[in-house]
């Protein structure tokens, strides 16, 4: 692989199989450095399977894997820290404890790893349980010491496998506010999630898997240049008058009685232009909404009907 | 850091954690405890158990009856005795013990012989006033055991005279602890001897009979057996014209074996209780050396399970490769085992240091036969060698288990397996260098227990460098088979699996 110095992850024709069911298939993608990059996909998709890989925890079948310019995680794994989409902690080790063995584990030493422990517990809102049994602690806060356990070594590379779960709206956000800060500080942040909003609001690239294999790459900006744009609109002119501006692909009559129409743009047509013409032509507009297709949207129309299948391959057996 | 900086890592926090568990402590504590009870409590039941009343009924003129009185003031007299031998070698300086030794034998049966020279020679009363002149200093004053017989007066009212089936029915309400048979203790009548009329030591007719509710209490009817058996004996004897010297000359003469054996050549080859030693101390340190191999490993079985049940083994391997984590809870739980094992022997001399008398003399001597032989470096080496195998095993069930309960069907038969030595203990004893001790001295997985059991019996070196050498090589093999399946098989979820998935993760090319 060449230039990877701009990339903190590459990966190249990666694929995965149990036995002859191919978890993951031909996958390749980069993660630039500095980056948050969102890992998006149905159930059963392959995500914690790729993360693993990219961890050097399971080998690929096939392809190869670039991690911080080293062809195994392992060999940087110091500097890269990890949440498991399946959390757990010893239950009789308190945060401090916990933290602080996870940073040792990473290579710091010990008085370094016991001040930045405390300092992260006090920042998160956790200093009061710092010496409270992790067995004590609700699933929620535990869920937070661990991820405070992933960075506390300070990693140039994060990796996060579902880390908006089980977190209420108020924490959801903190985590948010915490990968945010991460990046400010140079950091690359990796992280998969089902949850829509988050990667919209965060990621600056994503990737879009679905039943083991790439359905989309690229910037938020992309994937919504890939669905058609949808314009709803009330007016009192005739729907045929509508079909004839230019731009547009198709016309929906929403509801009569008001006049309400969604409109579907042609590839590479404006809202502004449709707009345009319509004042040019004179038709009257009650309204005219021209927001942003949502990223739940595109990862419906990418992915939906293959995610319903393969839920019912999987049987639920992915968790 | 290194990959020894992270198995130091995992090795602590192992260390830590169970450390700091209780059931560590009670293990370190508990287990010397309990040794030393379970050593010292029948001793001491015997020692205090509460006088016991006994009525006899002599239908046949009252010679019984005093045959009887006799046996039991000899017991009692034996009894202070051989307690004044325990007292002696206890508090006593070594240059007064010769004062009394003529007292006792050093080994065998107080006879009645020794009972009329510690009679002659002042008894009890003698050993009261002689002793606090002879102890050393704080020594505690010297009490002679009370008689663990008493014969009391048939109660009044009962009447006495009819057939023994009749006095036992009389006796009964007594006999069955619902009456008191006197005020003072022992209050309950324990038992009763009914001698039929007529009775003659030497022509007996009908028997004596022993009355009581308790059919397992034979201390008073094996004392009065042996007592009248010998009665009758020197009866007969002086029937057939033996004087009384002549026949005191008889009850007097004892004879005991002296052991050798070849290996004491150079000594004169006679074997002493020392020596004894010498069979029963390996065998002690090879149930040790088991005991606390097996101890530990369990620990390691729980703890991968806790980590797979947690979910926490993800977050470590990425950090540590499945190989150090491995290595780090073998390093970290060895400490646990070590410092167990280290303990036990610290409470141990630590009650020998504050004991004395003849057991803890013998502890000395098995200590000082430990030091003398190849014992520690064996240990040592059979230690990590079965250590490595038998907890690498442990470890490799961990990985493939979800819950104790699975683990509990697969761990039957693993411990089984690893208990088979004990049930041949008493073959080895009996034959430590006969076919069966040697041909499972040679099953890498059992070197270290039976090759510890037979080193006081000289096998053979090369027999012990190859078998060595084997377990040793077993060991690494099945530390590197478990390393793989560990590794294979840690991230795995669902149902544990088959043997041939098993093998097939241990001996397949790529994870
Ligand atoms: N060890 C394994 N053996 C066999 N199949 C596996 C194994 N691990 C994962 N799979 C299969 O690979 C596929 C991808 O699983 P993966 O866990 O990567 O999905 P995911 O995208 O993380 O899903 P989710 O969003 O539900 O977490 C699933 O169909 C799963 O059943
Ligand atoms: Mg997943």
């Amino acid at each position: 692989m060449t230039g990877s110095n701009d990339k903190a992850v590459a990966f190249e024709g990666v694929g995965k199989s149990y036995g002859d069911f191919r978890a993951v298939e031909d996958l390749t993608f980069a993660v630039p450095k500095g980056a948050i990059y969102g890992f998006l996909g149905p159930n059963g998709a392959g995500k914690t399977t790729s993360l693993r890989m990219m961890l050097g925890m399971i080998r690929p079948t096939t392809g190869m894997i670039e991690v911080l310019g080293s062809d195994s995680a392992m060999g940087v794994r110091e500097r890269v820290g990890y949440l498991p989409e399946e959390r757990g902690l010893y239950r009789r080790m308190t945060p401090v404890e916990t933290i602080v063995y996870l940073a040792r584990l990473k290579g710091m030493d010990g008085a370094a790893a016991r001040k930045r422990a405390l300092e992260l517990l006090e920042r998160f809102g956790l200093a009061a349980f710092g010496n409270t049994k992790i067995e004590a602690l609700s699933k929620g806060m535990a869920q937070k010491v661990q991820i405070l356990g992933t960075i506390a070594h300070g990693p140039d590379l994060v990796i996060l496998d579902e880390p908006f779960s089980g977190l209420d709206p108020v924490n959801q956000q903190v985590l948010e506010e915490l990968i945010a800060d991460l990046r400010a500080e140079g950091r690359t942040v990796l992280f998969s999630t089902h949850v829509m909003q988050h990667a919209e609001r965060l990621c600056d690239r994503l990737v879009l898997i679905a039943r083991g294999r790439l359905a989309f790459e690229g910037t938020l900006e992309a994937a919504r240049s890939l669905m058609p744009r949808v314009i709803r609109l009330k007016t009192r002119a005739p729907r045929a008058a509508l079909g004839d501006l230019p731009g547009v692909a198709s016309v929906a009559l929403e509801d009569e009685a008001h006049g309400r129409y969604e409109i579907k743009l042609a590839d590479g047509a404006e809202g502004e232009a449709l707009l345009r013409a319509c004042f040019e032509r004179g038709i009257a507009l009650e309204s005219f909404d021209m927001s942003e297709p949502a990223l739940h949207d595109i990862f419906v129309s990418l992915v939906g009907d293959g995610a319903r299948e393969a839920d019912a391959r999987t049987g639920g057996k992915a968790a | 850091m290194s990959a020894l900086g992270r198995i130091f890592q995992v090795a602590r926090r192992e260390y830590k954690h169970h450390a700091r568990s209780k059931g560590f402590w009670l293990t370190m504590v508990a287990v010397p405890v309990v040794a030393v009870l379970a050593g010292l409590i029948p001793q001491w039941v015997q020692e205090n158990k509460p006088a016991r009343a006994f009525l006899v009924v002599d239908q046949s003129g009252g010679a019984i009856e005093a045959a009887i009185d006799q046996a039991v003031a000899n017991d009692t007299e034996k009894r202070a005795l051989s307690a004044l031998k325990d007292y002696a070698a206890d508090n006593l300086p070594a240059e007064s013990v010769p004062m009394l030794s003529p007292l006792a034998p050093a080994r065998g049966e107080i006879t009645a012989a020794d009972l009329a020279a510690f009679r002659a020679w002042g008894g009890v009363e003698q050993a009261r006033k002689i002793l606090p002149g002879l102890a050393r200093e704080g020594a505690p004053p010297f009490v002679p055991p009370g008689p663990r017989f008493v014969r009391v007066p048939a109660p009044a009212g009962v009447d006495l005279t009819g057939d023994p089936a009749a006095i036992g029915a009389a006796l009964s309400p007594y006999l069955r602890s619902e009456k008191k048979v006197q005020d003072a203790a022992p209050a309950y009548l324990s038992g009763a001897i009914i001698v039929p009329p007529g009775y003659d030591l030497l022509k007996p007719a009908a028997a004596i009979q022993y009355w009581s509710v308790n059919i397992n209490e034979y201390d008073l009817m094996t004392l009065v057996e042996k007592a009248l058996t010998v009665t009758a004996q020197q009866a007969m004897y002086r029937e057939q014209g033996m004087s009384q010297e002549a026949v005191d000359a008889v009850a007097a003469r004892r004879v005991a074996l002296q052991g050798f054996s070849p290996d004491k050549a150079a000594e004169g080859g006679e074997v002493s209780t020392k020596d004894r030693l010498l069979n029963i101390v390996p065998l002690g340190l090879a149930l040790m050396l088991w005991m606390s191999i097996f101890t530990v490993a369990n620990l390691l079985l729980l703890g991968v399970i806790e980590e797979r049940s947690n979910k926490l083994i993800e977050v470590l391997l990425s950090s540590v490769s499945a190989e150090e984590f491995m290595a780090g809870k073998l390093l970290g739980i060895a400490g646990i085992g070590l410092t167990i094992l280290f303990a036990w022997i610290v409470v141990g001399l630590l009650i020998l240091i504050n004991g004395s008398g003849p057991t803890v003399q013998l502890a000395y001597d098995a200590i000082a036969l430990i030091l003398s032989g190849p014992y520690i470096p064996a240990f040592a080496f059979y230690f990590v060698v079965g250590y490595l195998t038998i907890a690498s095993v442990f470890l490799g069930l961990g990985s493939v288990c979800n819950s104790q309960q699975e683990a509990q069907s697969l761990l039957t038969p693993l411990v089984f397996l690893l208990m088979l030595p004990f049930f041949l203990i008493m073959p080895m004893m009996e034959d430590p260098n006969g076919p069966i001790a040697t041909t499972v001295g040679w099953i890498p997985l059992y070197t270290p227990f039976v090759m510890m059991v037979r080193l006081s019996t000289n096998p053979s070196w090369v027999e012990v460098a190859m078998s060595g050498a084997l377990t040793l090589a077993f060991s690494v093999l099945v530390v590197w088979a478990m390393a793989r399946l560990f590794r294979n098989a840690v991230l795995r979820t669902g149902q544990p699996p088959r043997l041939v998935e098993v093998w097939r993760m241990i001996t397949r090319r790529e994870a």
